[in-house]
């Protein structure tokens, strides 16, 4: 599941077979806490913040709009992701101390 | 289902054309969204469709929104939850995913909204439909520390080897970066020959990829379906070439990239 070769998985068809339970099993239960197996920042979910939050918005939400004129998106993830931030300008953030 | 007695929301996952979904809503009722006991349903506007769900202004309001998505836990269940939804809802029909945590006062606020962006909408429904996603990600390797040439205990009088040691190492350093980042142009531009649009998105930073490599190209493509598999060899093909870079590859995803527009790119300009 995690990892990167994630491309094995026949994920076009489990897409395609029975949306609704393949979209159950994906969908943890409100208030439960989902296995944490993808780890602390689990690749599939950076990929998954990457496209629901980043996405160009097409359309714009009452509260979206009401929470600040920034998108949501950059106060949630200013505290957790300063990975997917304007701050990092540059993709080489490695060359820290010698 | 009966409404419930406290305020509600209502929260929208996607927007189809109206007559790509009237026929087949019926297994959105049986998704749980976001678990609040109501039922996904379709909320007609035009010609248009979009996704939603009721949910409790109190756990919805902009407070607890924006609690919610500040805790690491709930954004990943949160983004879970809507993605399922889209994923589902994708799958039965082309649809345009809305970003998490779109929410609107009431079903007529919706309405409003898809009707302000009607063209915009069905011009991306035209585009999206028939294709997917791919997300394309390359990684440089920051390798092992250059080898301890200089084996510990120079002595005085080594500061200038250590100043050479130091300036071996950045140009070696640099010189990785430059190598990586050509690699992903190269690989960037084989995919991009293969998608109808491509779109830069940010790369992750260290808090991300770890120490051990570096992101320097994160992509989406947006591909015909049935085009993937010449992406897979593509890949596989860059793979044996480029030996300086990791290549990941991710998808098929909803095509949540290309939703307004998608031609241009966002991200990182190289």
């Amino acid at each position: 599941m995690t990892g990167p070769t994630r491309e094995t998985t026949p994920a076009r068809a489990l897409w395609e077979a029975t949306p609704a339970d393949t979209a159950r099993k994906e969908a943890p239960a409100w208030g439960t806490t989902p296995a944490e197996a993808l780890g602390p920042l689990g690749v599939p979910l950076v990929d998954l913040l990457d496209r629901v939050l980043a996405t160009g918005v097409v359309i714009t939400g009452d509260l979206v709009i009401a929470i600040a004129e920034v998108p949501l998106v950059r106060l949630s993830l200013h505290a957790l992701l300063s990975s997917v931030n304007e701050r990092v300008q540059s993709p080489w953030t490695d060359s820290g101390p010698l | 289902m009966t409404r419930a007695e406290a305020p509600a929301l209502t929260y929208a996952f996607a927007v189809c054309r109206g007559g790509d979904l009237t026929a087949s809503a019926e297994p959105l009722a049986e998704l749980p969204g976001f678990g609040t006991g109501t039922p996904v349903r379709t909320l007609a506007a035009g010609p248009l469709t979009a996704v939603v769900q009721d949910v409790p202004a109190a756990g919805f309001g902009e407070e607890a929104l924006r609690r919610r998505l500040s805790d690491r836990a709930e954004l990943e269940r949160c983004a879970r939850a809507h993605h399922a939804v889209i994923t589902a809802v994708s799958a039965l029909a082309p649809a345009v995913p809305l970003p998490l945590a779109t929410v609107y006062l009431d079903d007529g606020r919706v309405r409003e909204a898809l009707g302000e962006r009607e063209t915009s909408l069905l011009t991306a429904l035209d585009r999206i439909a028939g294709r997917a996603e791919w997300g394309v990600k390359v990684y440089a390797p920051t390798g092992p520390p250059p080898a301890p040439e200089a084996a510990p205990g120079d002595g005085p009088g080594s500061g200038r080897a250590y100043l050479d040691r130091v300036r071996t190492r950045q140009r070696g350093r640099e010189q990785r970066h430059t190598l990586a980042l050509r690699a992903a142009e190269r690989v960037d531009a084989v995919a991009r020959g293969l998608a109808v649009a491509a779109r830069r998105l940010r790369p992750h930073g260290v808090e991300v990829t770890g120490k051990h490599r570096t992101h320097v190209l994160n992509a989406a493509y947006l591909l015909d379906l049935g085009r993937e598999r010449e992406l897979r060899a593509a890949l596989a093909s860059l793979r044996r070439d480029e030996t300086d870079v990791q290549i990941e590859l991710s998808g098929p995803w909803v095509p949540y990239s290309f939703a307004d527009g998608g031609l241009v790119d966002d991200g990182a300009a190289p």
